[in-house]
């Protein structure tokens, strides 16, 4: 039914799923919402959220593989305390960061940092991820391109050879 | 005596296992296809060698035996039941017995099951590599993992226990033999992958026998990773579930890829594409298990879950590497052969889908195995040791997980070939609108930040979607809606779902405080009353408990608790977590209260939805059960609307014989490749090109607007 | 009658081999990096981890001993300074004790170096009755929020940090440590000259 007759249907189409305009509208209201709900994770202030969430991204060296926020072991408590100690004061996440790395050396931080060699790590990953869809839109474009080849003698030979056979 | 009888047992199996390996080589190599039938006697063998071992280490451990070197390591007489028998697979020694065990066992189901085509050469390849593996493991239990060693005990001499938090939950008695189920299960289609490569028969009727296979590993390492988690949280005190712990990424590197593997192989069910990719993932998800177990076992990577240190690393290094050069050798060498018939016609497709579906998992993949060797890599290079942990691994699975969400909306209702626009806005327009109810829902009740808003939109977009799917089916086939690969499918993502969305929002809205309370002092964390009424002190034979009462928010009194063992003099908490559908309260002691003044430091988390995590983990094995139940056409490819040529005896009855027979007239597998994509990628009766036989009931139930 | 029937191949399937043979390739190769890697890699997670305060100037640390006198890095220029950490809880520390007592008899006959104790975590009282049990009458500084070694980078107990007499970190021994080996290091580092590291 196209939406050119003055039948019911035409007036109809304007409120089916296929218009574009109300998807549009979808998108708006999705991304109101997300505005809306917008929220900068805190780096000012000394609650304890903030502490918990400094020390999270810290290891602690005591124990295997267990951060600063989550382990038991005595040290984890005791920097937890100093952390806690540095925001009071009013320092800045770097600051805390830059305190622990200064005693303990790089291993303390369980973000690696993206300077140097260590960076290859958050490079890597985004460049195969890059590289996979850019090879599968290449594959596809390919293929689009392909299906414009027109038959050639040897197909037309084989199509008759076929139809010679079925008769 | 013990150390004798599970002695004997191993040197059984391997026997059994060896002499499999010769006999079948040696039936293959010259086509005496009489001899493939004794595969089954050797398995019989090698069953009855595991059974053996493990019943003479289950009795060492249930009377105490401490003349066998790992009861007297790892056993004691203070360990209540059931820890000790999950002490057999509490180190290492024990858990390669245990893995002896789950191979064998499924070595023999195997040959049970094929008993009728034991002469085939695809089965008698599959066999053959089936033992092979049971060498590699069964030897390494002689040599460098021996769990019947000899020991001389003192009189009064008592074991120190298995390690203290293998004794605190029960859950720990499941969470290995499922992991193992899943682990070894990923063998069975992995030898007959190998084998199909071989016998270059690598048309789909191997696919299509091995996929109940596939999903049972799937679903029980799928059950194992969720009970991990859950006993982790339950039993560590840290009030996590998941820290990116290098031994858990070794468990999730295998499941990727296996995810991967079970949607994908349906392309190549219906069209006969991706085979390459399916090969490779199937052969990848068999060698990540065996890496897997390498990081556990070799102590390069520092870890809580790592077993001690041993001589095990550099041989399961080895078998790894045998998989690797095997697996690339074999599809390189029938590259050829593994070319697709049809290509595919579009990336709005379901094939599309499912393609994309595999370069996430796969980036996913290889993103978790870049995090964790990666600071061996720096290692080498610069000689500096740094970390790579849990912020590396949240900030890219993010990403990585709402686009995963997104597709597991979109692609059920993905039509096979081509998609036009009209009919995927028609068919998405209530999940989409589900989605953003979602998350103007989740804005109005107070959530905050854009990734678990977004996680939660296309969390309600992708349910409605899987929803929709399973309102179709079921319209169309009543209860057998729920059952079948495609509806079991939706089960199974209503589960993931679920998963998703407590994990963005247990990390993201998460309270928690430490608190040094005297008693009668009360904390205040997340809008609950947590309040310190006073502490116990109880005496068990293995243990002491001190527990401390603290009663929530002026009603039921939770007491998380220290242990002390006597055995060994270390001591353990076990945290007490008040449980409830929309939040968690997880309670946890940091030290003993002090002795004077009993004030204790605890420690309390808020953190909701983690119930959900559990739920939809059971959901997740529902809807595996589901999957593999018989759906209404035993082999996909069947046309809906044909019947005698295919349909034979009463529907849903599986018989042992599915593996297709080669038709007559058409010429077979081992000569040209592109038979059986021209087979499968016909239409048959009843299909329109763009459409799904799963799904050909939408263009007749959906009015498009039209009235006849 | 035998037919030989040919099909002409598209341009794509001249391109599929070469991109298989690519595909395989990349990945065998980085297969194999994986194994070297991995074959390569140190297998024992207890290894020295080392510090960063090695070369560097030593972090005062301004505390009072459990006698009550005030005792600082700084106290001991011009002369080797061993800092110890402990724990009373801490068994290799017990164990160590004798080793630590033996070597600052000697070196307070010689006058060339001194010894001071940082309790991890403890309390006076705790201290002094594990050094009342095991011996040592050096200054022994009860450090219960750890902040000294917070600021050394203390990770496992015990460990102790050689101090030379100009005030440069030059050592840290992870572990209990012997008195030869303490000075053997001493000796290596007098010889390797002034504000050298090892």
């Amino acid at each position: 039914m196209s939406a050119t007759t003055s039948t019911p249907q035409g007036s109809r189409a304007a409120l089916t799923r296929k218009n574009p305009v109300l998807w549009l509208l979808m998108g708006a209201v999705v991304l109101a919402g997300i505005v809306v709900g917008w929220s900068a994770t805190e780096t000012t202030g000394s609650s304890e959220d903030r502490k918990f969430a400094i020390a999270e991204e810290m290891r602690c060296l005591q124990c295997s593989g267990e951060s600063v926020s989550k382990s038991q072991a005595p040290l984890a408590i005791q920097m937890r305390g100093e952390i806690a100690q540095q925001v009071a004061k009013g320092k800045t996440d770097d600051e805390i960061y830059s305190f622990f790395v200064n005693r303990y050396g790089e291993r303390v931080l369980l973000n690696p940092s993206g300077q140097g060699i260590t960076g290859l790590v958050w490079i890597i990953p985004v460049v195969v991820i890059g590289a996979g869809l850019a090879a599968l839109g290449l594959m596809f474009a390919r293929r689009g391109r392909g299906q414009t080849i027109d038959a050639s003698a040897e197909d037309r030979a084989l199509v008759e050879h076929a139809r010679s056979r079925a008769e | 005596m013990n150390v004798a009888i599970g002695t004997a047992g191993i040197v059984l199996a391997l026997l059994a296992s060896m002499f499999g390996v010769g006999v079948l080589g040696y039936a293959l190599a010259t086509g005496r296809k009489d001899l493939l039938v004794n595969s089954r006697g050797f398995a019989v063998l090698q069953i009855l060698g595991a059974v053996i071992a493990t019943a003479a280490m289950q009795r060492a451990l249930l009377t105490n035996d401490t003349t066998v070197k790992y009861i007297a390591e790892h056993g004691s007489s203070l360990t209540p039941f059931p820890f000790d028998i999950a002490t057999m697979w509490s180190s290492l020694e024990g858990s390669i017995l245990l893995w002896g065990l789950v191979l064998a066992g499924y070595t023999m189901a195997v040959a049970h099951r094929f008993r009728r085509r034991l002469d085939d050469r695809l089965v008698g390849w599959a066999m053959l590599v089936m033992f092979s593996v049971a060498i590699f493991f069964f030897a390494l239990m002689l040599t460098a993992a021996k769990p019947f060693e000899s020991f001389a005990p003192l009189p009064g001499f008592d074991g120190p226990g298995p390690n203290v938090l293998l004794q605190n939950h029960i859950l720990m008695a499941f969470h290995p033999p499922m992991l193992y189920l899943g682990y070894v299960g990923f063998t069975v289609p992995f030898a007959f992958a190998i084998a199909a490569l071989v016998t270059g028969r690598v048309g789909e009727g191997w696919l299509v026998e091995t996929r109940r296979w596939t999903l049972f590993a799937w679903g029980f390492l799928t059950g194992g990773i969720v009970l991990g988690a859950w006993w982790s949280y339950e039993v560590l005190g840290w009030g996590g579930y998941w820290a990116w712990d290098p031994v858990e990424i070794a468990s999730f590197l295998p499941w990727l890829t296996g995810t991967a593997y079970v949607h994908s192989v349906m392309v190549q069910e219906r069209r006969g594409m991706l085979r390459v990719w399916n090969l490779s993932l199937l052969c990848a998800t068999f060698a990540l298990t065996i890496l897997g177990t390498f990081l556990t076992r070799s102590g390069v990577i520092d870890s809580v879950h790592a077993f001690s240190n041993s001589d095990v690393g550099p041989l399961l290094l080895g078998f790894f590497a045998l998989i690797v050069v095997v697996s690339l050798g074999l599809i390189g060498w029938r590259g050829d052969r593994l070319r697709s018939p049809g290509s595919i016609d579009s990336p709005v497709s379901r094939e599309g889908a499912f393609l994309l579906n595999n370069l996430l998992f796969a980036a996913f993949a290889f993103v978790c195995l870049l995090g964790v060797t990666f600071p061996l890599i720096i290692e080498a290079t610069k000689n500096e040791r740094i970390s790579v942990g849990a912020p590396f691994f949240d900030t890219m699975s993010g990403p990585i997980g709402l686009m995963l969400l997104l597709l597991m909306g979109v692609a059920p209702v993905l039509p096979w070939r081509i998609a036009k626009g009209e009919t995927l806005l028609q068919r998405l327009w209530w999940p989409a609108w589900t989605g953003v109810a979602v998350l103007w829902i989740s804005v109005l009740i107070g959530a905050r930040g854009w990734q678990p808003l977004v996680a939660f939109g296309l969390g309600g977009f992708a349910a409605a979607s899987a929803i929709r799917q399973l309102i179709l089916a079921t319209r169309r086939n009543g209860w057998r809606g729920f059952v079948g690969r495609a509806n079991g499918g939706m089960i199974v993502h209503l589960g993931t779902i679920m998963i998703a969305v407590a994990f963005a929002a247990s990390s993201s809205f998460i309270h928690e405080g430490e608190f040094d309370l005297a008693i009668g002092d009360t904390a205040r964390v997340g809008g609950h009353e947590l309040r310190y009424e006073g502490t116990t002190v109880t005496q068990e034979p293995n243990r002491q408990v001190i527990s401390a009462q603290i009663r929530i928010n002026g009603g039921q009194v939770f007491e998380p608790s220290l242990n002390q063992y006597t055995a060994t003099g270390q001591t353990v908490g076990t945290p007490s977590v008040d449980v409830g559908f929309v939040r968690d309260i997880y309670l946890s002691l940091q030290r003993e209260p002090s002795e004077q003044d009993q004030r204790i430091q605890l420690r309390v988390i808020v953190q909701p939805l983690i119930i959900w995590l559990w739920i939809g983990g059971g959901i997740m094995l529902v809807g595996t059960a589901m999957a593999a139940f018989p759906g209404k056409r035993r082999r996909p490819t069947d046309p809906v609307s044909a019947t005698a040529v295919y349909s034979s005896g009463p529907a849903g009855d599986e018989q042992d014989d599915t593996l297709p027979r080669v038709p007559d007239g058409v010429s077979a597998n081992d000569g040209v490749s592109s038979n059986d994509g021209a087979m499968v990628s016909s239409t048959g009766p009843g299909e329109r090109a763009g459409s799904d036989p799963a799904d050909d009931d939408e263009d007749s139930l959906e009015t498009t607007g039209v009235t006849p | 009658m035998s037919e030989q029937v040919s099909t002409s191949p598209e341009a794509g399937d001249r391109a599929r081999p070469r991109t298989a043979l690519i595909v395989s390739a990349s990945v065998g190769v980085v297969m194999a990096a994986l194994l070297v890697l991995l074959a390569v890699s140190p297998d024992d997670p207890d290894r020295p981890t080392g510090s960063v305060l090695i070369g560097k100037v030593a972090p005062p640390f301004d505390a009072v001993d459990t006698k009550g006198r005030k005792v600082d890095v700084a106290d001991y220029r011009g002369r080797w300074l061993l800092v110890n950490f402990f724990a009373t809880w801490c068994i290799p520390c017990k164990v160590e004790q004798p080793e630590l007592i033996a070597w600052a008899r000697t070196h307070e006959v010689a006058g060339d170096a001194s010894l001071v104790s940082i309790a991890f975590d403890d309390g006076p009282e705790a201290v002094v009755a594990f050094f009342d049990a095991n011996g040592g009458n050096w200054p022994v500084v009860p450090d219960e929020n750890a902040s000294i070694a917070q600021d050394y980078g203390v990770v496992k107990l015990p460990e102790s940090y050689l101090i030379s007499p100009e005030g440069i970190v030059v050592k840290k021994f992870e572990g209990g440590v012997t008195a030869p080996g303490i000075d053997a290091v001493m000796a290596a580092a007098s010889l390797a000259g002034p504000g050298a590291g090892s």
